[in-house]
């Protein structure tokens, strides 16, 4: 492990997280002095304990099923003229593709530019959210067992695809909201952006 | 070192995945599954070493009896609806929420609250400022959004009720 290389990437984020800690352990001491504060510690170790053979299995997992999916197969099952199916194919391809926003909002968004409809785009986003299997098996079930996040999924299994249907109702409603000119605005990430200039905006979408 | 079902199905996964990822590309492309995990890895220590240090202090800060009282099986609708909203004011990753949400399922939260907690971290207001907005502008997110405020109760309700079967069986 390159520290020094991960040092350098400190980002505000980071900055911002370690600013919490110290704040909750200084909390900490201020309630209980050094004991409590020490006490805090003890109970992180423990967690760390129980996590960190399954976190480096999750993680090592999610490697292997980036690799085993590649997100262009789905770009082309989300594509213009999926039609009603778009939701549910949206809802369910989104268990394999998941990512860091800045990542997959460019990749939705180019989606949405392309023609791909207001439901399925609206499904995927929730799907990703809920039903992510990156999510479920790097983060969810290292931290909790098995038992609570199935539970979680089976449920969002189901309600995806109703989401997708619900806010593409919704969304005909807003039609008096303005939108504004996206990507005037907000510059997409370098290797998106050639992409994206060659595509209709969001905007331009709403507009029709 | 404690050998339960979560580590034996995630052991299984991967086996699995290492297989048809061989079956795919062999060793070279294993190879780059591993170098994929390691840059993962790599990225995010350092958050989760964070993440899992606040997860015990606040554990030793909100006292198990208060979190049962708020979030516990008995705090029933009421549990459940503070859970799902908490997600508004969340604005990190899952490295900093999932060590939090497993010290306040370790203090006596509900299996509904913790349900509903997880699904309401998709309401994080951040996310649809910072992200969603910009990208797709203002009228798909905020019609995601305005759906999205009814899902977690009700995947709490319904998730726990799912829990309490797998419990009983």
């Amino acid at each position: 492990m390159n520290i020094r290389k991960s040092i350098k990437g400190v980002d505000k984020a980071l900055i911002a997280l370690a600013a919490v800690v110290l704040l909750a352990a200084i909390a900490a001491w201020w309630k209980g002095g050094w004991p409590l504060a020490k006490e805090g510690l003890v109970q992180a170790g423990k967690s760390g304990e129980t996590i960190w053979l399954r976190l480096l299995l999750g993680i090592t997992l999610s490697g292997m099923v980036q690799l085993l999916i590649p997100r262009s197969t789905i770009t082309r099952w989300l594509g213009p003229d999926s039609g009603f199916k778009g939701i549910v194919i949206g809802s369910y391809s989104a268990i394999v593709m998941s990512g860091p926003p800045y990542v997959m909002l460019p990749l939705i968004a180019s989606l949405y530019g392309s023609g791909a409809g207001v439901g399925p785009i609206i499904a995927l986003l929730t799907g990703e959210a809920l039903l992510g299997l990156q999510n479920l098996i790097t983060w969810q079930i290292p931290f909790l067992g098995v038992g609570i996040p199935l539970s979680k999924y089976a449920v969002a299994l189901v309600v995806t695809p109703f989401v997708g249907l619900a806010g593409a109702a919704v969304f005909k409603l807003l039609t008096k909201l303005p939108d504004m000119p996206v990507r005037d605005r907000f510059a997409s990430p370098p290797k998106q952006q050639a992409a994206d200039s060659k595509e209709p905006t969001a905007l331009s979408k709403d507009k029709k | 070192m404690k050998i339960d079902i979560t580590l034996l199905i995630l052991a299984t996964l991967l086996a699995s995945a290492i297989i048809a990822v061989f079956w795919r590309g062999r060793w070279q492309l294993v190879l780059a599954g591993f170098k994929q995990a390691k840059r993962t890895f790599a990225s995010i220590w350092y958050r989760i070493l964070l993440g899992v240090i606040l997860g015990g202090m606040i554990q030793v800060l909100l006292p198990s009896s208060v979190i049962a009282h708020w979030l516990g099986p008995a705090s029933g609708l009421k549990g459940v609806l503070i859970a799902s909203y908490v997600g508004l004011f969340l604005a990190s990753g899952p490295y900093v929420t999932m060590p939090i949400i497993a010290a306040i399922y370790q203090a006596g939260a509900g299996s509904s609250a913790i349900i509903a907690l997880m699904a309401g971290n998709m309401l994080q207001v951040q996310g649809l400022i910072t992200f969603h907005i910009p990208f797709l502008g203002p009228r798909l997110p905020v019609a995601r959004f305005i759906i999205c405020l009814f899902v977690p109760p009700l995947a709490g309700i319904a998730g726990g009720a799912i829990f309490q079967l797998f419990a009983a069986n």
